[in-house]
């Protein structure tokens, strides 16, 4: 797969520190620890991943931006069913067609994803890979998310030169993995004293989702962090405040964890 | 299901069971508008979410607000993940929460019901 590079492409940290001068510049008090943390989250994106090359990872992510606009992604978010749209994606790159379905339609209709839906699309594609895309795309939609939030235009992509890290990915895989009725693997955890007392897990499944790919859960769980904890947070919002916004927009999701 | 265990560390009587409901009406402080971030960063309308932002300036304050957006943008992420690997609730949570899920119509989200309506 070629990507093309034109002059007036800029680099990773280029763009990197575009990112950061835009919110210094917004006029709102983004907190330091934020701007940090989502700089750190974007170079990562572009960087190697265990199961990906960092150039195929900048091609999938834009087709995550692509899939925004797919007007068979739009056909079925307006259907009863997604499942009874046939046809084929606008796609922005020459992914694999099981890569494209797995992008755009966690990008554009994750709440109506079926055991079934994944049985399918993982009979290509290997469950890591599966879980390195949902990670990177998850971070991407913070980014975007937030930074539509604040007024600011996303990040551009689309004028990234090629990345310089070469590196191959590890493919490594964590074998500390147990099926506990999730569609993936979850990291093992063991079952502590204190999580026995309080009930409440000191690891949270959602944390163990992604346990196949440990730099997954790294990156993703370095941007989330900055916006999201479940003690320690230096918000001006209440526990109850964010927890209510948490709730509505997994509703909005139609989250059920 | 933090939102339940919140409310009771604060010693709130939040009424849960309309936090899918269109108009909610929970109980807690200044939730219209953080309620409306949270639509507006969900549906990604420059327009709805520039008026949002300003009102929410104007009654919680900047902060407040930088913080109200940044929660709902990583709600929006992770929730990706949760629908993603079919991830069902840790084990306490699936037991301590069985009234409110059915109360709230949460249960709809599940991979069962999912499943029957979309397979």
């Amino acid at each position: 797969m070629e990507l093309t590079t034109k002059s007036s492409h800029v680099s990773v940290e280029q763009l990197a520190s575009k990112l950061v001068l835009g919110y210094q510049a917004c006029g709102l008090p983004i907190p330091d620890d934020v701007v940090e943390s989502h700089r750190t989250a974007f170079v990562a994106l572009l960087e190697t991943g265990t199961w990906f090359t960092a150039q195929k990872r900048q091609v999938i992510l834009q087709e995550i931006r692509r899939a925004q606009s797919c007007k068979l992604c739009l056909q079925r978010r307006e259907a009863a069913s997604p499942n009874w749209v046939r046809g084929e994606h606008d796609t922005a790159t020459e992914l694999p067609q099981h890569l494209i379905e797995i992008i755009h339609r966690i990008a554009t209709d994750s709440g109506r994803l079926t055991h079934k839906w994944f049985k399918a699309v993982t009979e290509t594609a290997n469950a890591q890979e599966y879980i390195e895309i949902t990670g990177m795309l998850a971070i991407l939609v913070i980014l975007d998310s937030y930074a539509r939030g604040l007024g600011m235009t996303p990040i551009e992509i689309d004028r990234l030169r090629f990345p310089t890290d070469t590196a191959e990915p590890t493919r490594e895989t964590n074998a500390a993995v147990v099926d506990e009725g999730a569609w993936v693997p979850l990291m093992a955890v063991p079952k502590s004293e204190a999580q026995v007392t309080s009930g409440l897990p000191e690891v949270p499944n959602i944390v163990r989702a992604m346990g196949i790919v440990p730099l997954a859960v790294a990156q993703f769980f370095q941007i989330m962090r900055s916006h999201y904890g479940l003690q320690h947070m230096n918000s001006e919002l209440s526990r109850p405040q964010i927890e209510l916004i948490a709730a509505r927009v997994s509703s909005y999701n139609d989250c059920f964890y | 299901m933090l939102l339940r265990e919140s409310g009771e560390q604060q010693k709130l009587n939040l009424a849960l069971d309309s936090i899918t409901a269109e108009a909610a009406n929970l109980g807690v402080e200044n939730e219209a508008v953080l309620l409306k971030i949270a639509e507006a960063v969900f549906k990604s309308n420059p327009e709805e979410m520039a008026r949002c932002r300003d009102e929410a300036i104007t009654i919680i304050g900047v902060r407040a607000t930088v913080d109200a957006i940044g929660v709902a943008a990583a709600f929006n992420g992770i929730t990706k993940i949760a629908n993603a690997t079919g991830l069902p609730l840790d084990e306490s949570t699936a037991l301590s929460t069985r009234a409110l899920r059915s109360d709230t119509g949460i249960d709809r989200f599940s991979e069962i019901w999912k499943s029957s309506q979309y397979d």
